[in-house]
């Protein structure tokens, strides 16, 4: 059923439900799953078309904002010559919809447009193939001698002509050839246009389903409460939550099949969420200590700081560091350190699983519904074919939902108390109790030789490995761990994301050396949209603004020389220099900052241009971005991306923290976890570097060259150096 | 206790616990999922609604002193169609995830009703408590420029 269809069935039901004393809610499910696609055949597992030549394409990659739906349905439709725009639903749980660069469902590391850029494109074509070679049989003329375009096959000698529609039949019975010819650039109508979200207008009524917003009938709601860091529940008063009216059970969960996501929690069902809320309250459950009650986040910058100094596991090594060092002119040092962050996506994390003993149904908002079938297979113990994954919108996910914790403990509770449930976490366990990007501590060193060359470079990152971490942390570290790329870390004793950004630096430096010391702490953590590139971009690009200061050298040129081996970079970062017009005469008082990164294959560089009032207010007048990521496949999409990456990178920069108390994370909700607001965005504008390679991700790679380019730009309005964040404890804030 | 409410224009009377904020009665006594639950303390906006014409954080303030209050969610905004704003959302492609999307367009809706052409300050002091997590702003402020142009 096309999403469509479904918004008014929905709306039929809501409709002729009455309003009183009970709970109203009846089934209210997302696109396609009440049941199944009834319009027209399938042709394969991308495709479906009605006989009103509706065409209804499948979205594999989930949708948590950034734009795959569109994207990766253009480069189908590109190759299909279907009508734009199409009708689309969400798939999940068959072989096609694997991330070729993941091995799994699953959306994210940026790789929702080029790890399908060729499986679109070749399943569209090959779409398109079994449409003409049926309106070829009809007609009884030859398939070279037909095309398609706007979803109707054409015989050119004839000028007979039939939609998709009345060919979907007749084409779902044939085979497709297995190596279509794909288009070249030049022969692109979609790609590289920009279009209408296909999720705009359900979005902007109300009629988009997110996971928090499915219901079927007999569920309970539950509410959760997290034990702190591996702590147990101690106590909580049972009576007095099933006293709450509305209330159904009052139930521990937390046998995960991950032990790291065995985190003991307490939940109460209700008719309704706020009633499991208040049966939560009413319980009251108090919890444990666990050997960790004194950590806090100053002990945890101890331990880095002493971390600092010893060696740690060397992840890349170039030339000979030390004698560099030894015989170098000058050399520049300096600790720079981040703290934790927390993804805090608007929709707080949710899930309803109905187990039925013999089937077992989950809707989600999930950005990982392969290692969710993988999860509910080992813990209901059914086989795949009887689990059934519904991905819904997802309301934001940033690394966040490719954690299953959360369907974990709605299948879990489902089949303990036999009856489906919604779980329901607040904001503040949701805050409080996310997979956090790690604190980072980084010792940076620089050798400078006698012609003012810099040609030693050391990064030493201390702090927890999300893979390496002996703690809480992604379970796909258990998912992963007979895979060479986690046996490799764990011989190297180098963790993937701890180094990353830093260790595939793009920079040309004679003697390098970079390295990890391994300092864990059982404050859980997981990938953080760019993940290692979050931190790592913020250590390099502002110490080398030192660096350039030592040698005397412009930030620009400096960069602009270091990456003479790089021209694919070096033209990008060139570009955002053009364009802002660097080291040209700026307004009084107004002053710019650079920085360069390379991540997920897509360099990117932010020129930032500021002024600062009373030595404390910043105001930032003008960013410009510069970008190489292949063939923009949506210009618009790109465009969303740079301004999204904008806000992220400012929010990291002044704001975003979460510090360690008593073994429990401080800040809990948006009133002491602070985003930036509307008033605060600045102008912005962004450029491409033009060429025909394939596209490259830009979901991941748009932020972390904002927070260097603020502090370098606030160097050369102040002359003080920032060398953490976030810039409010500093005492600056953001006009 | 039996509380009368007027929502998209279609007068209840339900019978619940008075403390219950009003987006948990929309949300899950009238199906309404449009309006959005986000941080449950009134500081993110995703729960925006209008009640008697003016803009309301709907997480927090109970159902109980919203007493025969007249109510619109996103999905009675546009009685006739789609509200000016809403149409300048889908022009901009303003949305991204979409989670706090409809409390954004309550509070622009609000705006405009006040304010048919506001300065780019007016936005500013307007929807100051909308937060948009995926980093929209240029969009949501462009769509509101567009919707009152339109």
């Amino acid at each position: 059923m096309s999403q469509a269809m479904e918004m008014k069935r929905r709306t039929f039901i809501q409709s002729v439900a009455t309003v009183g004393g009970a709970l109203v809610v009846g089934f209210h499910l997302p696109s396609r799953y009440a049941s199944a696609a009834t319009d027209g055949p399938e042709l394969n597992a991308w495709v479906h078309v009605a006989p009103d030549n509706t065409v209804t394409l499948r979205a594999s990659q989930s949708e948590m904002g950034q734009g795959p739906t569109n994207g990766n349905l253009m480069m189908f439709a590109e190759e299909m010559e279907c009508a734009w725009p199409v009708s689309f639903e969400f798939g999940s749980g068959r072989p096609e919809y694997i991330n070729p660069l993941a091995g799994l469902q699953i959306t994210g590391g940026s790789t929702a447009t080029p790890g399908f850029w060729d499986v679109m494109r070749k399943a569209g074509a090959q779409t398109r193939h079994m449409l003409i070679n049926a309106a070829a049989k009809q007609w009884g003329v030859s398939a070279d001698e037909c095309s398609a375009r706007n979803s109707v096959v054409t015989h050119a000698g004839s000028g007979m002509s039939a939609t998709f529609g009345e060919l979907a039949a007749a084409a779902a019975q044939e085979t497709p050839p297995e190596e279509p010819t794909l288009k070249t650039p030049d022969q692109f109508r979609l790609i590289g246009t920009a279009t209408q979200r296909l999720d705009s207008k359900m979005k902007v009524t109300g009629e988009a389903i997110y996971g928090m917003d499915v219901s079927i009938p007999g569920m309970v709601v539950a509410a959760i409460r997290h034990a702190p860091f591996g702590a147990k529940i101690a106590a909580y008063d049972e009576a007095a939550a099933m006293a709450v009216p509305g209330v159904h059970d009052v139930l521990e969960i937390g046998q995960a099949v991950y032990p790291e996501n065995n985190v003991p929690c307490l939940i109460v069902t209700a008719d309704t969420y706020w009633q499991a809320e208040q049966g939560l309250k009413a319980a009251n459950p108090t919890f444990d200590g666990n050997g960790w009650a004194g950590l806090d986040s100053a002990q945890i910058h101890q331990a880095f700081v002493e971390g600092a100094e010893e060696e740690g596991a060397l992840g890349r090594v170039d030339g000979d560091f030390d004698a560099a060092i030894a015989s170098a002119d000058k050399v520049v040092e300096a600790h720079y350190e981040v703290p934790y962050l927390s993804h805090s996506p608007m929709e707080p994390m949710n899930c309803l699983a109905d187990y039925r003993g013999d089937f077992l149904e989950i809707w989600a908002s999930t950005q990982d519904p392969g290692g969710g079938y993988i999860m509910a297979e080992k813990l209901s113990g059914l086989p795949q074919d009887k689990i059934k994954i519904h991905v819904t919108f997802l309301g934001g996910g940033f690394g966040r939902r490719v954690e299953v914790d959360y369907l974990e403990q709605a299948v879990e509770a489902s089949m303990k108390l036999k009856k489906p449930v919604k779980l329901v976490w607040s904001r503040e366990e949701d805050m409080q109790n996310n997979f956090h990007r790690p604190a980072y501590l980084a010792k940076m060193t620089a050798g400078i030789d006698a012609d003012g060359k810099p040609v030693a470079w050391r990064h030493r990152n201390v702090g927890p490995g999300i893979w390496l971490s002996p703690y809480r942390s992604s379970r796909l570290k258990d998912l992963f761990a007979d895979s060479d790329f986690l046996k490799g870390q764990r011989e190297s004793g180098v963790d993937f994301h701890a180094v990353q950004g830093g260790k595939d630096i793009g920079y040309d430096f004679a003697n390098l050396q970079v390295s990890w010391v391994q300092k864990d702490f059982p404050v859980p953590i997981v990938f953080l949209r760019g993940v290692g590139n979050t931190m790592n971009c913020f250590f390099i690009e502002s110490f080398l603004d030192e660096v350039a200061e030592t040698v005397g050298k412009d930030p620009y040129e400096l960069r602009h020389e270091l990456l003479a081996k790089e021209p694919r970079m070096q033209a990008v970062l060139d570009l955002a220099a053009e364009k802002a017009g660097w080291g040209k005469p700026l307004p009084k008082g107004h002053y710019q900052g650079i920085a360069f990164h390379n991540s997920f294959d897509t360099p990117f560089a932010d020129v930032i241009e500021i002024s600062v009032r009373g030595g404390r207010r910043i105001k930032v007048h003008k960013v410009v971005r510069a970008l190489d990521c292949g063939i923009v496949v949506n210009p618009d999409q790109v465009e969303a991306q740079c301004q999204s990456g904008l806000v992220w990178g400012l929010t990291m920069a002044m704001y975003s923290e979460h510090t360690v108390r008593g073994a429990k994370l401080v800040e809990s909700n948006f009133d002491n976890y602070r985003l930036l607001r509307i008033s605060q965005m600045p102008e912005m504008e962004w450029h491409t570097v033009k060429n025909t390679n394939s596209p490259t991700g830009i979901g991941e790679p748009v932020f972390h060259t904002v927070t260097p380019a603020l502090v370098n730009a606030l160097y050369a309005a102040t002359g003080k150096r920032v060398r953490s964040v976030p810039l409010k404890n500093h005492g600056y804030s953001l006009a | 206790m039996n509380i009368t409410l007027t929502v998209n224009g279609k007068t209840s009377t339900i019978d619940v616990d008075a403390d219950t904020p009003l987006l948990w009665i929309l949300r899950e006594h009238m199906g309404l999922t449009g309006t959005k639950y986000g941080c449950g303390i009134g500081e993110c906006g995703s729960c925006t609604i209008h009640m008697n014409g003016e803009p309301v954080k709907s997480c927090d303030r109970a159902v109980g002193k919203s007493l025969n209050a007249d109510i619109v969610t996103i999905e009675g905004l546009g009685a006739n169609g789609l509200h000016p704003v809403q149409q300048a959302f889908i022009d901009d492609n303003t949305s991204q995830c979409g989670w706090c999307i409809p409390g954004q367009i309550m509070a622009a809706a609000s705006l405009l009703a006040t304010n048919p052409e506001p300065t780019d300050r007016d936005i500013d002091l307007a929807m100051k408590d909308q937060l948009c997590r995926c980093g929209a702003y240029a969009r949501i402020r462009s769509a509101i420029h567009r919707a009152a142009n339109a």
